[in-house]
């Protein structure tokens, strides 16, 4: 059967009429796609490569791209094809034949390809030129020795004019050589302010790669002292001094340094500004990041309002955001507070979803709103799904070692979950009451004894809301007559008790002993004998310890007191966290919380931050404010508040953005024009 | 920040399409897809985003289909989202409707597709009007394209040019919805409006638009408030660097696209009011009753306002009573549906049932305009006929019980 297929493609393949290629390769494409070898087909379709009729040469290279690892040998035969397409006069077919020539991982074909871009990156059409630099990346990851030859090509593309070259060579930048910072310089400018007209893709890159350059090139907004936007500027004035402890610091150098950094900062933040308002996610979500990382802390204001926009999106996107939301409001949780409504729980919402939003919630926690968000943790603990249930709970234990004035409210709402009937209830209920009761200076008994009695009747199921009565009786109870009812009850049960359960009656039983020895001696003597034999060696060494404790007379009734019965420490719940606080964010490994391979650490800001005159050009337009120099360092030392140091700083800022538009309008018009007739030029007019 | 692979699998973990980008990845691990995700399912703890032993897996479920999104190295999670919803959309204008059947009818097409919007795993063209322009479903010859590469191009990527229609028009959809949220307490806890602008545009040629933009929208857009939770996000084709002007400028695309999203806070107070009490009539039997009250003028209606009562899955024989509409029980939803066709303002109904709830979400009209005037300005100066059309849609209504 299948041979019989075989011939009749072969046979319509070999034919010279188009269409019937066409019909055979698009046969096989839909065979490959479903799962079955067809690399039988491997010479006759490599054949057709030369075909005329571009859909013919895309499903020749599709299939190629399948099979070439297999095929090496007449994937070589073919390449002198390649290499014809690669210089045809159609720039689409160019840019496919280029595109799939280096998309073959052969590591035998990268000087081969090498020679392909090295010709291409000089092509007339941008399309192509943007391709080329895909394929530098492409072929990189294939042969990283080839990096040095490489990087010449991306010099060069990087000059490009064409916004679309200019995004595809970012990328591959990002790809080959990251921490060469040194070729940006130059670009940088045109970079960040031509950054709103790439594609969005595009915008992506350069938001990261700004991100990268940022940290290492700028002085850091918010450090200490230094920060421009902390009022302090005897803080200021102490850290300069400290920069130079001889006193023969030159004061005008050091603030020339820090507002020039401070101000190119600045433009960068302006011109990403207009970024918040994308329709596409992750590019604001890059923005986002970009602020956090780059921003003084009086502008965060912004990353709350956009990200919180992404909160109410589909889920999946929404699920990427509160991640990072959650990360960011650990530390800065005045970002999104204004926000608070966006993150109340949904019944709609996927649980993860609901679970990411509590922890941010309780990370918002502050006086003006705890009223709100513990009505609404009280309704989350009476939820239907256990899980969502517990993290209601835990929340509003929480939000007691917060706010203390809660903890009769907190008390009420969580015995209300014991006396209800569901068991997920009582559990979660019974575990958040132990850790709430721990809290408290005086533990109330009548919870404890309801607690009790509620064992007693056997009401109290799981193993988790065993240990915590157990602890809770054993705990502040051992005086009561009732606690040995208690312990009776758990002798009863012991043999069917779960091992955790077992451990916690060992302690139990010796606490009650320490406080009443003759009555609980019995008890005692049967559950070691008991533990003395279980198969778990937990068990069997905590026996060791207690009655060694306890029965041998190694050390007085006081001392064995203290080690059973002291105050144990508080330790409040802690919000539980879905992502790694370190990592950077956005990034799969903050979201799986551990590195994965190809994970970069964000760089530090660099402390000897702020060589302008790296960036050629802007060292123009850093003129003006030198100028002024006198004027404005003076200003800004001796202005103790806030908003003079805003006034200072924004005059800089307009001061730049006058040139900024002046610069910018006589680029475009370089630029543009050259732009145009490149993309239009038709290749036979290149080739008269 | 990149896909190693994206993979199409029906329902039962067949996969229909694979497309490796970057080779380091093996096929046989999508066959691991399936189990993980029942696996977590089961377990209640499914996320968009699974790992297993070295892969990490970012799916979409969408018309019975998983979407899956390999990954293998350190990536944008954002962005492999972003791009998958991209590719549905992209789809979905191709295809009508992308469900497995179309996917088997257009293996060829969706191939060139994938290789044509990604590259070695990071997004390329992904502008489906643009690539309507040179991936078509029907084949076609050399000869035929000679100009398109210009539209890859372009400075306005989003539009080809030489678009011409006889009849100019312009069609603009204002669609808004009010997601609300009331406490245990019976107080408002937040209470928004979140609306579109979708536009149909059949115009010839590269016209500039400018849209006037009512005061409401602007103060949204320049308020550096932090407080409040207004915003807008527009379409790629928007100006961005022009929009704290009092209009914003732009090129559309050809057909439908969504121009502008915003949401606004607004105090309005809830159109229809609900609400709600207990009673334990015995320990088998609880009854709720449920009142809703039309807050709007008595000369509007509201028509097919649908309530939704969550209930607990333990619950049988129900009995409704109700002043108007009809309710149901829906056991697969575990919820209560309360159909009112016709609700007249300033009235109130009211229902009684024996379930335990949590939220409601109903549907109703409401009137806004944002949207002041707009002007097509082309170089050939036809005369462009502009319709505008307001609607109000469901949004979210939750109101919360003891």
């Amino acid at each position: 059967m299948m041979n019989k297929a075989i011939v009749s493609e072969n046979r319509l393949l070999d034919s010279s009429n188009i269409d019937d290629n066409l019909q055979a390769l698009k046969r096989i494409t839909t065979l490959m796609s479903s799962g079955v070898d067809v690399s039988c087909f491997f010479p006759f379709v490599v054949k057709k490569i030369v075909s005329d009729c571009l859909e013919v040469k895309r499903l020749v290279y599709l299939y190629i791209l399948r099979y070439a690892e297999k095929e090496a040998e007449l994937i070589l035969m073919s390449v002198n094809t390649f290499q014809k397409d690669i210089k045809h006069t159609d720039p689409f077919i160019r840019a496919n034949a280029l595109r799939a020539l280096t998309g073959i991982r052969l590591k035998l074909l990268a000087p081969i390809m090498l020679t392909a871009v090295q010709g291409s990156a000089r092509d007339f059409f941008p399309y192509v030129r943007k391709i080329t630099a895909h394929a530098l990346l492409k072929i990189y990851a294939l042969d990283a020795t080839l990096k040095d030859s490489l990087i010449e090509i991306l010099i060069q593309l990087l000059h490009d004019r064409s916004l679309i070259v200019l995004g595809g060579s970012l990328l591959a930048f990002q790809n080959i050589c990251p921490e060469r910072h040194d070729l940006l310089h130059a670009h940088y400018r045109t970079i960040v302010r031509r950054s709103v007209d790439f594609d969005e893709w595009s915008q992506l890159i350069a938001l990261q790669l700004l991100t990268q350059y940022g940290r290492v090139q700028f002085a850091n907004p918010n450090r200490d002292g230094k920060s421009f936007d902390n009022s302090s500027s005897e803080g200021s004035v102490a850290t300069l001094k400290a920069l130079d402890p001889d006193h023969k610091w030159n004061m005008h150098l050091i603030i020339k340094v820090l507002i020039i950094t401070i101000i190119i900062n600045r433009l960068l933040l302006e011109c990403m500004h207009n970024l918040f308002y994308s329709r596409n996610g992750a590019v604001v979500l890059e923005v986002c990041k970009l602020y956090y990382y780059l921003a003084p802390y009086s502008e965060f204001s912004q990353i709350g309002r956009a990200m919180c926009r992404f909160v109410a999106s589909r889920k999946e996107i929404s699920y990427s955001f509160l991640l990072n939301i959650e990360t960011m409001s650990k530390r800065h949780p005045e970002i999104f507070t204004p926000h608070l409504q966006s993150f109340l729980v949904y019944t709609s919402d996927p649980l993860q979803i609901k679970l990411t939003k509590i922890s941010i919630l309780l990370n918002l926690l502050n006086d003006s709103n705890v009223s709100i968000l513990f009505n609404e943790l009280k309704m989350y603990s009476t939820n239907e799904n256990p899980k969502l249930c517990e993290a209601g709970v835990q929340g509003l234990v929480y939000c007691v070692s917060l706010f203390p004035k809660y903890y009769k409210l907190c008390l009420k709402s969580l015995f209300r979950l014991i006396t209800s009937k569901k068991e997920y209830l009582i559990e979660k209920g019974t575990v958040a009451l132990r850790n709430l009761l721990q809290t408290s200076p005086k533990v109330d008994m009548r919870i404890v004894r309801y607690l009790s009695r509620k064992y007693l009747k056997g009401s109290i199921k799981t193993t988790e809301a065993q240990l915590s009565v157990l602890w809770l009786v054993g705990e502040f109870a051992y005086n009561e007559n009732w606690a040995l009812q208690v312990l009776q009850t758990a002798v009863k049960n012991y043999k069917n008790l779960d091992d955790e359960v077992k451990l916690q009656v060992l302690n139990f039983v010796s606490k009650l002993h320490v406080a009443n020895v003759e009555s609980s001696a019995e008890y005692l003597e049967y559950i070691f004998f008991l533990a003395k034999n279980d198969q778990n060696t937990d068990i069997r060494e905590r026996t060791c310890f207690l009655s060694s404790l306890l029965v041998g007379s190694l050390i007085s009734a006081a001392e064995v007191h203290k080690v059973l019965l002291s105050r144990k420490s508080v330790c409040f719940p802690k919000v539980p966290s879905s992502t790694n606080r370190d990592l950077v964010l956005g990034t799969l490994s903050h979201l799986l919380k551990r590195k994965v391979c190809g994970y970069r650490e964000l760089p530090k800001f660099s402390p000897t931050a702020g060589g302008s005159s790296l960036r050629e050009q802007e060292v123009r337009a850093v003129e003006n404010p030198l100028q002024e120099e006198k004027v404005l360092s003076s200003a800004y030392l001796l202005s103790s508040n806030q908003h003079e140091l805003d006034s200072v700083e924004e005059n800089f800022y307009l001061g730049i953005s006058s040139e900024e538009t002046r610069s910018d309008s006589s680029a475009s018009e370089n630029s543009e024009p050259i732009d145009y007739s490149s993309a239009d030029s038709s290749p036979t007019e290149r080739e008269s | 920040m990149s896909l190693s692979a994206l993979f199409i699998l029906d329902i039962n973990g067949t996969a229909l399409i694979s497309r490796d980008y970057r080779g380091d990845i093996n096929k046989e691990v999508i066959d691991n897809f399936l189990p993980l995700i029942t696996r977590h399912e089961e377990t209640g703890t499914s996320a968009p985003v699974l790992h297993h032993n070295g892969t990490t897996f970012a799916y979409v479920k969408f018309n019975n289909l998983y979407i899956i999104g390999t990954i293998k190295r350190n990536a944008n999670i954002a962005l492999i989202f972003t791009f998958i919803y991209k590719f549905i959309e992209i789809a979905t204008q191709y295809f009508s409707k992308l469900e497995e059947e179309s996917i088997r009818d257009n293996f060829v097409v969706l191939y060139e597709l994938l290789d044509e919007i990604m590259d070695f795993g990071y997004p390329q063209t992904t502008e489906p009007k643009i690539l309507q322009t040179y991936i078509f479903q029907e084949s076609y010859k050399l000869k035929k394209m000679t100009s398109v590469p210009a539209v890859v191009t372009n400075v306005v990527s989003w539009r080809p040019e030489g678009i011409r229609y006889r009849r100019n028009e312009l069609f603009i959809d204002v669609v808004e919805s009010v997601n609300l949220s009331v406490n245990a307490k019976g107080s408002v806890v937040s209470n928004e409006v979140a609306g579109c602008v979708k536009m149909k545009v059949h115009l010839s040629g590269m016209p500039q638009l400018r849209l006037g933009l009512s005061d409401k929208i602007l103060l949204a857009i320049n308020s550096q408030d932090a407080g409040s939770l207004e915003d807008v996000k527009f379409h790629q084709c928007v100006q961005l660097s022009r929009i704290f002007e009092k209009n914003i400028y732009f090129i559309p695309p050809d057909g439908d696209f969504e121009l502008m999203s915003y949401r606004m806070n607004t105090d309005i107070k809830p159109l229809i009011a609900i609400q709600t009490k207990v009673v334990h009539s015995s320990s088998s039997r609880i009854e709720y009753a449920v009142k809703a009250t039309a807050q709007f003028k008595s000369s509007s209606t509201a028509s097919n306002v649908e309530v939704t009562l969550p209930v607990c899955q333990d619950v049988d024989s129900p009995v409704f009573r109700s002043s108007s509409g009809a309710a149901s029980y829906v056991p697969e939803e575990c919820a209560v549906v309360w159909k009112i066709k016709y609700f007249p303002g300033g009235s109130e109904v009211a229902l009684n049932a024996q379930f335990r709830l949590s939220s409601i979400r109903s549907e109703e009209k409401r009137e806004k305009t944002p949207i002041k005037y707009m002007k097509v300005i082309e170089k050939s100066n036809y005369k462009a006929l502009t319709w505008v059309r307001y609607t109000t849609q469901n949004g979210e209504y939750l109101v919360s019980f003891n």
